[in-house]
């Protein structure tokens, strides 16, 4: 039994840059992927505020800032980029830019066909409102 | 490296993750694949926190670090494993509020503040307005089928392990042989400190010179860094020599002397531990001499090197001083940031025909 060491953290860490490498590598999302690489970032800044800590010199904590810079500038950059891509092909999916794989290769786009998605269920429509109903005769008399 | 049941248990209880990671993302079909990986996920984070309340003191600072590296991981398994990528933004600012909590408890609140604005704030709310943006006619089939979600999962899961593996196997910590060894030298040595006759604390200590000094050794290993440690702190010094020592005070100072590396060593107090050299391109503003023993910086209540309430103002000194370089590079890579995402999210067409 012992009080909360370095490891811990370290050991946090790495689960936090492990969980990010899954979603990088199985997501198909351009968002969730961008995430999942800050996630990754995230458990990086966790190690070096522990080093920091535990070694009492504010070296990790001014390094973790920069990171922060970086991700802000990433962040501003792949928004402008996945918004590009998205007008582009209607579609999020990263799989759908492999222009630049080598040649013979098949296209990692394996979805292309594969699925149709569901078809949009009949929503019952609400009739337009407030247009004035279309006036007959009297209905009634006085 | 010698694997322990320590060691045993932690890679069961990866194995287990890995399975239910694998089972739980998300796929076309497979209803029963998921009810199976919600029980597998709770057995892993269950069998983790039986392992954590065995290695770790119960007392506050533990609890809330448990608190928050639940949060975080599972906020990030949220993001992984969750279909919906709207909810998946949501697990991951619950991920980064609660790795806020962990910088707290690192002594860092300006850099938690700061992330919390820049994630939690900027981050998430311009990429859930661009989901929002993106999708309007229900879940795409791209966020319902993985890519690859075996040799991924793996490879995540298999670095976790890599890293996990060589962290237990540098720190152990207060569990393992060793570690039992050490705990009842520290105790014999408390009590064999206690004396105050100098001839029987001499004998009690060690008939020949030094026997409580080889015994310690050989729970080290016989050599590495910490019987370096005792050779250069202690025997080197000429502190500890029970038949040269002149009074009580000097055979009790090196008795506290071997007792605190066995307590360095116990509680990961000392494992960073700096190159004994002279100089190094830093100033003071940026924390102690790197080639300063770590037994050597003031301590706080936790056992943890001293840090200053004044946290900002601190690392103010330090990126304004030794960092300054690095600032103004921070602050072009900002600015060239801002013109490159304005270029980039210019409509396609009109780039083409300017």
């Amino acid at each position: 039994m012992s009080p909360i060491d370095l490891k811990a953290y370290l050991v946090l860490g790495a689960i936090l840059f492990g969980l990010g490498l899954v979603g990088f590598l199985t997501r198909r999302n351009m968002i969730i992927m961008f995430l999942s690489a800050e996630l990754m970032l995230q458990g990086v800044a966790v190690d070096f505020l522990a080093f920091g800590r535990f070694r009492g010199n504010w070296q990790g904590q001014s390094f973790v800032l920069f990171i922060l810079t970086v991700a802000a500038c990433e962040a501003a950059i792949a928004m402008g980029l996945v918004y590009t891509l998205y007008r582009l092909k209607n579609s999020l999916d990263s799989g759908k830019w492999s222009d630049l794989r080598e040649e013979g290769l098949d296209s990692p786009d394996d979805l292309e066909g594969a699925w149709a998605p569901a078809e949009k269920p009949d929503y019952p429509v609400l009739p337009l409102a407030g247009i004035k109903p279309q006036s007959g005769e009297e209905t009634s008399h006085v | 490296m010698k694997f322990d049941t320590w060691m045993t248990w932690t890679n069961l209880v990866l194995l287990l993750g890995w399975a239910g990671v694998f089972l739980a993302l998300p796929r076309r079909e497979g209803k029963l694949r998921l009810l199976i990986s919600f029980p597998v996920l709770l057995g892993c984070l269950g069998a983790g926190l039986t392992l954590y309340f065995r290695e770790y003191r119960f007392n506050i600072e533990t609890l809330l670090f448990l608190f928050f590296a639940l949060g975080a991981i599972v906020g990030g398994a949220g993001l992984v494993l969750s279909a919906s990528p709207a909810r998946g933004a949501m697990s991951f600012t619950m991920a980064v509020i609660s790795t806020g909590g962990i910088f707290l408890l690192l002594a860092a609140p300006f850099v938690m503040a700061a992330t919390i604005i820049v994630y939690a704030g900027a981050i998430i709310v311009t990429f859930l307005f661009l989901l929002m943006l993106a999708r309007q006619n229900g879940s795409d089939l791209s966020d319902q089928e993985s890519r690859d979600p075996l040799l991924a999962s793996l490879a995540g899961f298999l670095f976790m392990a890599t890293m996990t593996n060589i962290l237990l196997d540098a720190f152990p910590g207060s569990t393992g042989a060793v570690a039992n060894q050490l705990q009842a030298l520290v105790k014999e040595t408390i009590e064999i400190g206690k004396m105050n006759d100098l001839q029987a604390l001499r004998e009690k200590a060690g008939a020949g010179e030094g026997s409580l000094l080889s015994r310690y050794k050989a729970a080290f290993g016989g050599s590495g860094y910490w019987v370096e440690r005792i050779e250069t702190d202690i025997q080197k010094s000429g502190r500890f020599s029970f038949t040269q020592a002149k009074d009580l005070k000097e055979v009790k100072l090196a008795l506290t002397g071997l007792e605190g590396i066995a307590n360095d060593f116990l509680y990961d107090r000392n494992f960073l531990h700096p190159p004994r050299i002279k100089g190094h391109a830093l100033s003071t503003l940026s924390g102690t001499d790197p080639s300063l023993p770590i037994s050597e910086i003031r301590k706080d209540a936790s056992g943890k090197p001293a840090m200053p309430a004044e946290n900002s103002a601190f690392i103010g000194r330090s990126l304004f001083s030794d960092y300054l370089l690095s600032v103004e590079l921070a602050g072009l890579l900002l600015l060239a940031a801002t013109i490159g995402a304005i270029l980039i999210a210019k409509n396609p067409s009109a780039r083409a025909n300017p």
